[in-house]
């Protein structure tokens, strides 16, 4: 069913994107004003064709015929069903808060049009993500949400490093996006078509040979680990969090980054082609999550312990996507977006009260100056420890449970060894959670002026979420996986299980947060000491693994190099220098024959008798 | 000896020598002597053909020779006053710039 | 013989006269007012050249429907079989239209040489002219003319104005391009004789143009190779193909920065167009085993330009290796008889025109601004240039192929039509996508972003005025052609197909994976 709202969805916030830098570059006051009302509005329409949908109903709506021609159809269409419905309503929902955060957090930044600009199209970006109706109009939303990513990171531009970063980021993500032009390409000509509606039909997934199932499975999983971080392209992610803190919370945690995990969703019929897929995306997602966990306990800087922890997530997720629990993944994407962009907040409204002071080991003892910020940064910690009934608690279990009913032949033996390895992840993931919380929160004030509540503007839209996050999870939980199961394949899963579920269930995240507990507070003396048994591990876990080291070295490296040999060798010598040498011979013979005009009358006089002489011979018939 | 053949072989003779003159000498001068002595021996064959052929096809040939050895030399004699005021020499070599 | 009204010629015909026009004493003079009426004028027959195009392509498809076939025929050297035989379809139209706005934002743009006069304008009309001819065309000797006739504006443009090495680098553009053409000369002299030879012809009589040539199929295989790889040679230069790029790094350094902008816009335009045009109607079998070769060519193009594009510190020979890097995925896309592949491949030629313009333009105005284009010496512009800065983020953001931009289109439709064919050398330009966004981010970092290095600002100041209009235009119709492709596309496929695709496809369409 056509419907213009849907167009306005995608509109309002690229207007809000135009008006607010135009606008906003007259009275810088208005922008924020004037981007937060453009995500809102998109919200308010989300909602309304949310209320509107209906059984299998669904909406769409045609902006251009785009690349339709001959007998070729790709029109840029967008489509709204329940799955897009979720993700829209996030994305425009945390989006509102999170730009009216930014009216408090950048109130003092004097590029606030450009930022503001730029939030709203990576909003508006966004939503043609989860609204393409085709891979080619998913696809636009995926380098456009890559491009806001870049610009925001970069935003503060004057320092080179934050500039890198944005650039590391927006490469990292290219590479992923071979992998989505590549399916694009297979699913083109063996399915004849691009739209998702079509794709998903067994018919038609049938017509695909199945080593080029397994590539584009392959391929569209790529595209999802350059965009949600996953291993081998993880590293851009922490260096992020250059940028201003709300685009960490909107960007690389809330949002962007969990646009992988959707696009597992949506093509879920592709990944499930060749059950190998599946396997390789739950084996990448167990050792994203544990060496992300593993490196978030060493970090100092509060917003790269949560950006480590936003990439041991997403690993999570990617473990339901690997299982076939689609809609569990998407389930932890709702949570996680709830409690992660309250703790981006609560870490921004930190930062904004420390006076930009990042450094967890500078801060401390932040519960009496900033209670609010506090009590929103402890519910979302518990949240994401998974403690019952806070929100990360249900959709975690059930992430745990549907571990335990893989189907996958390649896994089948392994079910143990993956439930183990998630749950030393859960505790981990509650311990450095809980470490940060002390180190920030607890404790006396160990760094310099004196650290001040944010302003309402910021503390509102925190406790929002917040409230979310310990809600969040009890409320979503009954309907949740029925009401994707129109989209989505549906799950095996038992809703939260009970009382004495919960509370079997919350044991990982105690166990964490005990462990955090005793040994930043009760005996840090012990902490001291298993710091020195385990140097070798603090070495790896504090030097992130080396991940950026051994990709510099192995990637980055080499391609310098070619580069410098082929410019160098190739292109100077070889090529180039060919030419010049055809150029330079014909410049020597040149000179050689160009000795016989000696400018002397007698030498010219003699070859003129030669040759005459030579002619007469030639042509007199001699007798 | 055939009278004819004694023009004839006058003409090659002055001929040659003018041809190796042109390539021996350096003064333009000389040079432009040995072409009209070159020319003059051409006409000297004319005659003698005409002769010999009893037509007077070679007799109006060495007018037209004639006169344009008379317009070379106007020419020639202009073109080496000229290079002389240029180079303040009439010796050949000393005026070898035009090669490539 | 269909005479459409306004003629076709008059798309040459009236930059000629205006170019001529310019060079008329009064104009000449050194008055300023006069040479401000000098730039007038030529924005106004640029301008009016745009118009003609319009109003032709709009009559066109009012009375043919949407395609267009026109074409305009006269004898012109009777006694060797030449005409004067000017065809405008979907491929010619997209290409006149490139050809069209790049000169009119060339003209427009007020940046030029100090000592550029009347003749900057005359000379970049002329070139309009020519590259337009080129474009239309469909005699052999007609087309090698205005072949050679384009390089004449452009080398004197570049002799005259041109950087400290301009006479070097003129002359090497000279020689590699007339090395080419004159093996192209020789090959169009054999199918002319040939045809003759064959007694094809109806008056017994030398034969160049196109669609006779084609329809004759005259030539043997071997025929087919020797030409073929003659014609190759000269558009493998134009474009230019890797290894044959030699001219354009030093073309590109020493031009200025308009007459960069339109050599790097238009000329190489005239290779991809010609290889469709010509070569595949006239060498069907040729192109079909040059095909994996071709395609390999293109996709190690986008690889090499990309390399080399990455170790350059200086903007305008970055922008030069880009150009053969976006321009391989051309030769890619016009490699295999694909209607999707081609049809991007034309949309991606347009495309790279109009950004690749673009790029030059800004940088151009950067460097004239810093006095400087080594990375070393700039740096943080876009807090002092905060508009050129933008400009040249959108063209940047466009030049890597981001969705929504033009340049998507066409590498999009390139990539997935050729994947069937030739699936490794897809596979292997998609690296340049990545490369791509290396070396175009770099440039943008070290240009515009970090600490402000602005010791020593020659003018002072952004962009302005008219100079605005132009990029915002160019932006206007990347961001256009990006969002709303589909007319030109269905303009261009069916020209492409009815050039470049039945000779093969009658008969042999399975086994060449023919696909849509």
């Amino acid at each position: 069913m056509e419907d213009t709202r849907l167009a306005l969805v995608v509109l309002v916030p690229l207007v809000g994107a135009i008006l607010s830098y135009v606008l906003g570059r007259a009275a810088p006051r208005i922008a924020g004003i004037l981007a937060t009302a453009a995500v809102a509005t998109s919200f308010c329409f989300v909602v309304s064709l949310w209320q509107a949908l209906e059984g299998g109903q669904t909406f769409s709506f045609t902006l251009s015929s785009w690349l339709s021609f001959s007998n070729i159809k790709l029109p840029l269409e967008i489509y709204f069903d329940k799955l897009s419905a979720v993700m829209c309503l996030v994305v425009t929902g945390v989006g509102s808060l999170i730009h009216l955060y930014s009216i408090g957090y950048m109130a003092h930044d004097e590029s606030r049009p450009r930022f503001f600009s730029y939030l709203n199209l990576f909003i508006a970006s966004m939503l043609i993500l989860v609204l393409g109706k085709s891979l080619p109009v998913i696809f636009i939303g995926w380098e456009g949400v890559g491009l806001c990513s870049y610009l925001l990171i970069g935003f503060w531009y004057t320092n080179p490093d934050f500039a890198s970063a944005g650039r590391k980021a927006f490469v990292m993500n290219r590479i992923g996006d071979l992998g989505f032009i590549v399916a694009m390409a297979i699913l083109y000509h063996s399915c004849g078509s691009l739209d998702i509606t079509v794709l998903n039909r067994p018919e038609v997934l049938a017509r695909i040979p199945s080593e080029m199932g397994f590539i584009a499975g392959i391929a569209l999983f790529l595209a999802a680990t350059g965009k949600s971080a996953q291993l081998p392209l993880f590293t851009w992610l922490p260096d992020a969090m250059a940028g201003p803190t709300p685009v960490s919370a909107l960007i690389h945690a809330a949002t962007m980054v969990t646009a992988g995990i959707y696009l597992m969703a949506r093509m879920f019929g592709v990944i499930e082609l060749a059950p190998l897929v599946p396997a390789i995306i739950l084996w990448t997602a167990l050792a994203t999550s544990a060496i992300a966990a593993i490196i978030a306990i060493s970090q100092n800087d509060i917003k790269k312990v949560l950006a480590y922890s936003t990439v041991s997530q997403l690993g999570f997720m990617f473990l339901a996507v690997g299982v076939g629990a689609y809609s569990v993944a998407l389930f932890h994407v709702v949570t996680h977006a709830f409690f992660k962009a309250c703790l981006f907040m609560s870490a921004g409204s930190v930062i904004h009260g420390c006076h930009h002071e990042q450094d967890m080991r500078r801060m401390g003892g932040l519960a009496k100056s900033m209670p609010l910020t506090c009590l929103s940064y402890g519910a979302a910690t518990l949240a994401i420890a998974g403690i019952a009934p806070f929100a990360g608690y249900f959709s975690k279990h059930a992430i745990l449970e549907s571990l335990a009913h893989a189907h996958n032949p390649y896994l089948h033996s392994y079910g143990e060894l993956i439930g183990l390895g998630a749950t030393a992840i859960a505790i981990c993931t509650a311990f450095y959670m809980t470490r940060s919380f002390i180190l920030t929160f607890l404790g006396s004030y160990r760094g310099e002026g004196h650290p001040h509540e944010a302003p309402m503007v910021m503390t509102a839209p925190v406790l929002v979420l917040a409230v979310l996050s310990v809600v969040g999870g009890l409320v979503l939980n009954h309907g949740f996986f029925t009401y994707l199961q129109g989209p989505l394949p549906p799950v095996a899963t038992h809703s939260g299980g009970g009382i004495l579920g919960s509370v079997l269930g919350s044991v990982p995240g105690l166990i964490g947060i005990a462990a955090a507990y005793a040994l930043f507070i009760v005996t840090p003396a012990v902490k001291d000491q298993i710091r020195k048994v385990l140097w070798v591990g603090e070495k790896v876990s504090s030097g992130k693994f080396f991940l950026d080291e051994i990709l510099g070295l192995l990637v980055i490296a080499p391609f310098r190099g070619l580069s410098v040999v082929v410019s160098r060798v190739l292109d100077q010598s070889v090529s180039i220098g060919t030419g010049n040498a055809i150029g330079g011979i014909s410049r020597a013979v040149g000179e050689l024959t160009c000795r016989v005009t000696t400018g002397q009358v007698s030498t010219y006089v003699l070859w003129m008798f030669a040759s005459a002489a030579f002619l007469l011979y030639c042509f007199l018939p001699v007798r | 000896m055939d009278p004819i053949t004694s023009y004839l072989g006058i003409a090659c003779l002055l001929f040659t020598i003018g041809g190796i003159g042109l390539c021996l000498r350096r003064n333009a001068i000389v040079l432009f002597m040995c072409v009209e002595m070159m020319l003059n021996a051409v006409n000297l064959a004319f005659v003698a053909f005409s002769k010999i052929h009893g037509n007077l096809d070679g007799q109006v040939a060495v007018f037209f020779v004639m006169v344009i050895a008379a317009a070379e030399s106007a020419i020639g004699l202009a073109i080496i006053l000229s290079v002389f005021r240029s180079v303040a020499s009439i010796e050949t070599t000393d005026a070898a710039e035009l090669k490539w | 013989m269909t005479i459409p009204w306004p003629p076709l010629s008059s798309l040459i015909v009236v930059p000629a006269l205006g170019a001529l026009v310019c060079l008329a004493p009064w104009f000449s003079s050194k008055i300023d007012t006069k040479a401000r009426f000098v730039r007038l004028w030529a924005l106004g027959v640029s301008m009016l050249t745009l118009v003609i195009l319009a109003a032709i392509a709009r009559a066109a498809t009012m009375s043919h429907g949407a395609v267009l076939g026109l074409e305009e025929a006269h004898q012109w050297i009777p006694s060797l079989g030449i005409t004067y035989h000017l065809e405008l379809d979907g491929l010619s139209f997209a290409f006149c239209l490139l050809t069209a706005i790049i000169s009119l934002a060339v003209i427009a743009w007020s940046a030029k040489p100090a000592s550029a006069g009347a003749g900057w304008y005359a000379l970049l009309l002329l070139g309009e002219a020519t590259v337009m001819g080129a474009f239309l065309a469909t005699d052999l000797v007609l087309f090698y003319i205005f072949f050679e006739a384009m390089l004449l504006p452009v080398l004197g443009a570049m002799a005259l104005w041109g950087g400290a090495q301009r006479l070097n680098a003129s002359l090497k553009f000279l020689i590699y391009t007339m090395a080419g053409s004159a093996l192209m000369f020789l090959a169009i002299l054999y199918l002319g004789w040939t045809a003759r030879a064959m007694g094809h012809t109806l008056d017994g009589n030398f034969a160049f143009e196109i669609t006779t040539l084609a329809s004759m199929k005259m030539l043997n295989p071997t025929e087919e190779l020797v030409l073929g790889l003659a014609f190759l040679l000269a558009f493998a230069i134009k474009i230019p193909m890797v290894p044959f790029h030699g001219w354009l790094p030093d073309t590109y350094r020493e031009a200025p920065h308009g007459v960069a902008a339109f050599t790097a816009a238009l000329l190489g335009k005239v290779g991809i167009y010609a290889i469709l045009r010509f070569m595949w109607p006239l060498f069907p079998t040729f192109m079909v085993q040059a095909g994996p070769y071709l395609a390999a060519a293109g996709a190690v193009a986008v690889v090499f330009g990309a390399l080399v594009a990455m170790a350059q510190k200086d903007l305008r020979s970055l922008l030069a290796y880009s150009s053969i890097s976006h321009l391989g995925f051309c030769v890619l896309g016009i490699a295999g008889v694909s209607t999707m592949a081609m049809t991007g491949a034309v949309f991606q030629a347009v495309s790279h025109g109009l950004i690749t313009a673009a790029l030059f333009l800004t940088v151009g105005a950067v460097i004239d601004r810093q006095g400087s284009r080594d990375f070393d010496r700039l740096g943080g512009l876009a807090r002092s240039i905060p508009l050129t800065a933008f400009f040249l983020m959108v063209f940047s953001v466009a030049a890597v192929a981001l969705p929504l931009t033009s340049s998507f289109v066409g590498e999009f439709l390139i990539i997935v039509g050729s994947w069937k064919l030739f699936p490794a050398w897809t596979t292997v330009a998609l690296l340049g996508v990545v490369l791509g966004a290396v070396y175009t981010l770099t440039a943008y970092l070290r240009t515009m972003f970090g600490p402000l290095h602005d010791t020593d600002p020659r003018t002072g100041g952004d962009i302005r005025g008219f100079d605005v209009v132009v990029l915002a235009g160019l932006a206007a119709a990347i961001i256009a052609l990006g969002i709303f492709p589909a007319d030109l596309l269905g303009m261009i496929s069916p020209a492409v197909e009815v050039n470049a695709v039945p000779s093969v496809v009658a008969d042999s369409s399975v086994a060449l994976g023919f696909s849509r």
